[in-house]
């Protein structure tokens, strides 16, 4: 059940960058305002690690990451939700990107995926495929695919996160969850 | 594999992947950081130019590539200037308003909605729409009826559900949403009457999958459907296709004003549909940029739009103007928003993605089969007061934003001069497709013209995108990379030299005897940077080199990004996940060079080509 414990670990924190007060933490007050340094020490690797899984390239996420940082630094002190601000502007500075390159596939990051036992190997080579699967997703499939087992988010907040329509998240993780395993097969 | 074998392999592989990037990025976390420092909030410009840099991230066994050129009509660049003060608003009005905001809305509490009768299929999503006073929900029931129910606002109360003929399969879109015409509910490929409970189908309607259904709004006469660009007529039962809809339109709801929708995109432009002319126009800068979705309405005079993290704005049609409000209504909802108007405030609620309606007070929010009244806050251009948070927000004032510099001024009757918004093209549009044989190629813009050339091409090409034809040709092969410097000059790099290029007469002036592998820049400063697969050389204007930086490995697609005041880097193809920065942390006459690099994997790269001038 590693899964779920990363799931709920990754989502809670993504809740909080989402400001969602129901989330129950009551962190999304965020009384204690961070400062700058510590917010994009904190924030930008992850940011970047976020934009990477987004745009299937890790050089270009954390350019993104930088960019959308720079446009943080800029403004710091009139931005007043700086973590709901990055989340939203991540997402969409990856759509744009993806969309003036005009390609978009997740290509398996170059691992080390050290066989120490068959079962870990084994363990090894189903994640390699599944990274693999990844790539042969359209850009809308990806990007659910990404906001619900990578940032574990449900339906409706991944609907509220990119501003589709409940149904719409359905169906396409539907769809994209059928491909994988068509491909997986 | 099973599908919960999947999603735990999923779940893992992307926590994997994730863990990689970061794991990668963390060695440049510092020259980020310091980058960033010397990112100061006045700027230089950012050089347009090398937006269309790059491109040459194509795989070593690529064939027969196709190059598809975009042309973008961003207008990032615009500068804004003061607006005339008429738009403003006493601070003193604001209070008092307040106080009658929130008595308006202490009177009209959130109410209980009763559960539909026929619950709603847990996996399905039923689609619903505001017709007047009455919700009409579609959906599929748990034993997989097709059925409506109606929800009645007025009475606070349900009907249904009766069953809706099934549609022949493929004939309506899914999970689109619907518009009210007033006698019937127009969906894409469908329309609906919920009082005779009888589908039509609507003739030439083609259910192209990656037709977008985002926002159905109707003008009165058509239900135009937004991104997808396409409107229907049922009066003549005819689908038409809008001219040059702008690609991504998320960013906003549309609201209809009564003659334009207006909407905005994810880039943060706002724009007016006018379904008569067929044409968009982009409205003047000023209305929020940020990332979130803002939501918009239309009080009668003014687009009231709000974001939800920063702050409302207003666009003031008569007088092209925005103005914002201080302070956000809607830290504390939902971050999805709707808006209507009810009476002189516009209400705008966090939700969901179901529908909402406004209707005899109360804000009625729609989702997933469950009817609720959500946190509501009223607006006008006066007065916030966020019920969710149950308190008047402090109200400073409407301060008048500004109108672009490339707007066109003109004097109204009342001899007031009013800005005039810049009618732009509408972006982007494929203005020419080019073939090019194997390899690497190359893409920029300077002089008016779009410029192409490949590594195994002959020639680099100039093209018109105004005329989308090949108006000159350069005899220069091997090109792997492309920049253009601060006055517009090009510079074509192939593995042995360096051609710079009169963009205007499409003459060769010069070469340089620097090769490159497959990158190629210009800084900030304007200074040249080469990437040869092994180092970085930086030239100034004068072809000096100034530094050159070992890079840990070159290979295939490596590609500069866009230089920032003091970093340059160099990265490979997503294929490749290795890559160098090279960070300047002194000028000439000194200059001091870190290299940082991490770890790359090891396969084969191809190797760096000879590089004779060094």
């Amino acid at each position: 059940m590693l899964h779920v414990a990363r799931i709920q670990s990754v989502r809670a924190r993504l809740l909080v960058d989402m400001g969602d007060v129901a989330a129950g933490t009551g962190q999304a007050e965020d009384l204690t305002r961070p400062t700058f340094d510590a917010f994009f020490e904190d924030g930008w690797p992850r940011m970047a690690g976020l934009a990477a899984l987004l745009v299937g390239d890790t050089a270009l996420g954390a350019e993104i990451a930088q960019d959308v940082f720079g446009q943080v630094y800029r403004r710091w002190e009139s931005i007043q939700n700086p973590d709901v601000y990055v989340k939203a502007a991540i997402r969409n500075e990856a759509r744009s990107r993806l969309r003036r390159m005009s390609r978009h596939r997740l290509v398996p990051l170059e691992g080390q995926h050290a066989p120490a036992s068959s079962d870990r190997a084994q363990q090894s080579v189903v994640r390699i495929d599944v990274q693999r699967a990844l790539a042969i997703l359209s850009p809308s499939h990806h990007e659910v695919i990404i906001l619900r087992y990578y940032a574990g988010l449900s339906d409706s907040e991944i609907a509220t996160a990119t501003g589709m329509r409940l149904g719409t998240v359905k169906s396409r993780l539907h769809r994209a969850l059928t491909a994988l395993e068509k491909e997986l097969t | 594999m099973n599908t919960s074998e999947l999603e735990a392999a999923l779940v893992d592989a992307l926590h994997d992947l994730a863990a990689q990037a970061e794991r990668s990025v963390r060695p440049v976390l510092t020259s980020a950081r310091e980058d960033l420092a010397h990112a100061t909030p006045k700027q230089r410009p950012r050089r347009r130019q090398i937006a269309l840099i790059g491109g040459i991230c194509v795989g070593a066994a690529l064939t027969a590539t196709v190059i598809a050129i975009v042309v973008t009509a961003k207008h990032r660049d615009r500068t804004i200037v003061s607006a005339p003060p008429e738009t403003t608003t006493s601070p003193s009005t604001s209070s008092a308003a307040s106080t009658t905001a929130a008595t308006t809305s202490a009177t009209s509490p959130p109410r209980s909605i009763p559960s539909p009768p026929a619950p709603w299929d847990p996996n399905t999503t039923p689609t619903t729409t505001v017709a007047g006073d009455k919700l009409v929900v579609l959906g599929q029931t748990s034993d997989g009826a097709t059925v409506v129910q109606v929800f009645d606002l007025t009475k606070n109360a349900w009907t249904g559900p009766q069953t809706v003929p099934i549609l022949p399969a493929g004939v309506l879109t899914d999970n689109g949403p619907g518009a009210w015409t007033g006698t019937e509910v127009v969906y894409a490929g469908a329309s609906f009457d919920p009082g005779l409970l009888q589908w039509k189908v609507q003739s030439g309607f083609d259910p192209d999958p990656n037709f977008q259904l985002w926002w159905a709004t109707w003008t009165g006469r058509e239900v135009v459907f937004l991104p997808g660009g396409k409107a229907y007529d049922p009066a003549t039962d005819t689908w038409r296709v809008i001219a040059g809809t702008p690609l991504d339109l998320r960013g906003s709801n549309p609201a209809w004003t009564g003659a334009h929708i207006d909407i905005r995109d994810g880039s943060g432009t706002w724009w007016a549909y006018s379904p008569a002319d067929d044409s968009w126009v982009a409205l003047p800068v000023g209305g929020p940029t940020d990332g979130a979705q803002s939501a918009a309405a239309w009080d009668g005079t003014s687009l009231v739009v709000v974001a939800p993290t920063l702050s409302t704005y207003v666009y003031v049609s008569s007088t092209k103007q925005w103005g914002r409000v201080e302070g956000s209504p809607m830290p504390s909802c939902d971050s999805a928003l709707h808006a209507s108007v009810s009476g002189e405030l516009v209400v705008v609620a966090g939700t969901g993605c179901g529908a909402s309606s406004w209707v005899g007070g109360i804000w009625t929010h729609f989702e997933i089969g469950e009817a609720r009244a959500e946190c509501l806050t009223q607006i006008d251009t006066t007065r916030l007061f966020d019920a969710c948070a149950s308190r008047v927000l402090p109200i400073e004032t409407i301060e008048p934003l500004s109108a672009p510099t490339d707007s066109t001024s003109k004097t109204n009757a009342s001899g007031t001069t009013v800005p005039v918004p810049r009618v732009v093209p509408v972006e982007p549009s494929i203005v020419a497709t080019i073939p090019v044989t194997d390899g690497r190629s190359a893409i920029a813009s300077a002089g008016g013209r779009i410029w192409v050339g490949s590594q195994t091409g002959a020639e680099i090409v100039g093209i018109d995108p105004a005329s989308n034809t090949v108006v000159a040709h350069i005899a220069r092969a091997n090109t792997v990379a492309m920049a253009i410097d601060g006055n517009s000059v090009l510079d074509a790099c192939s593995n042995t030299d360096i051609a710079v290029i009169d963009p205007h007469t499409g003459t060769v002036t010069k070469t340089l005897p620097y090769g490159c592998f497959s990158g190629l820049t210009f800084d900030d400063h304007g200074d040249l940077w080469i990437e040869s697969g092994i180092r970085l050389t930086e030239l100034d204007a004068s072809g000096t080199v100034l530094g050159t930086v070992p890079i840990s490995r070159g290979g295939w697609g490596v590609a500069f990004k866009r230089m920032r005041s003091r970093v340059a880097s160099a990265s490979t193809c997503p294929v490749r996940s290795s890559g160098s920065s090279a960070v300047r942390n002194s000028f000439p006459p000194e200059p001091r060079w870190v290299a940082t690099a991490w770890s790359p994997p090891t396969p084969a790269f191809g190797s760096p080509p000879n590089n004779p001038a060094r």
